[in-house]
């Protein structure tokens, strides 16, 4: 796959978010609210393996990343790689304690709404697909 | 965190291996627990609200194997442990719990989900992408 761009999914597909969080119960409760609105989802337990998921040609529409997880990378800095590498993919960073300089964009205070964060997620997932879609 | 549908906790350390056997066992019907090592299996496995019925693990994932099988006999945990020693095996008992799965209409044949994580595992090896 061409470097800059991650696959989308099929048309028909619903759309996909790649959830990259180390604390385990945190990601199994986001990962099943954003399953209960029919987004397909894909776990990660570290950036390190995350970014293993895209550069395979992992096909997502939306990346949700905590900041603090162990491995080689922040969540700041895993953010900032795809910025770089796959710019039309949509990041959101959240954390509890952010201290990274490196990331400028917004990110969401843990602890979060899970609800409403997972709506937010599916939304901005689907918009993003369909961009994407309309761009191909 | 309670579901109606049978609970599987998958524990694998590879997420190109990973998350395609969870979503396989996810259109058998299953809720499934996805774990990176053996600690994240026992954290799950300790957390009675999640209800862990069959644990399916890789025995190379690190804290998995056997030090896994041990540790859920000495936690006399209910959960029915599956190993297995490779992938093609893994994908093999995937395929077993998948038949007595409570999804009335079965996915893609099991071997499917077999060549795509080769291919993934093959890209990656002669690391054709970034």
């Amino acid at each position: 796959m061409p470097q800059g761009r991650v696959e989308t999914a099929p048309q028909s597909a619903p759309a996909r978010i790649l959830v990259v969080e180390d604390e385990l119960f945190i990601r199994f409760a986001i990962a099943e609210a954003l399953r209960e609105l029919g987004v397909s989802v894909v776990e990660a337990a570290s950036a390190d393996e995350a970014w293993l998921y895209l550069t395979n040609g992992g096909m997502v529409d939306l990346v949700f990343t905590d900041h603090r997880m162990p491995g080689s990378m922040t969540g700041a800095q895993f953010a900032s790689r795809i910025r770089q590498q796959y710019p039309m993919l949509t990041v959101m960073v959240t954390s509890g304690h952010f201290d990274d300089e490196g990331w400028s964009e917004p990110i969401l205070p843990k602890p979060y709404d899970l609800l409403k964060t997972a709506a937010d997620l599916a939304e901005r997932a689907a918009l993003s697909s369909r961009q994407k879609e309309s761009d191909i | 965190m309670t579901s109606s549908s049978p609970i599987v906790l998958l524990v694998e350390g590879d997420i190109v291996v990973r998350h395609p056997l969870a979503e396989y066992l996810r259109e058998c019907g299953f809720t499934v627990f996805e774990a990176s090592n053996g600690d994240e299996a026992k954290s799950a496995l300790t957390e009675p609200r999640l209800q862990i019925e069959i644990v399916l693990a890789d025995m190379s994932t690190e804290g998995s194997g056997f030090a896994l099988q041990r540790w859920i006999k000495e936690h006399n945990h209910p959960a029915e442990i599956i190993m297995a020693g490779s992938i093609e095996k893994a994908v093999d008992r995937a395929a077993g719990i998948c038949k007595d799965g409570p999804a009335l209409a079965k996915p893609y044949e099991h071997h499917l989900v077999l060549d795509h994580i080769r291919r993934a595992l093959a890209r990656r090896n002669r690391g054709q992408v970034a």
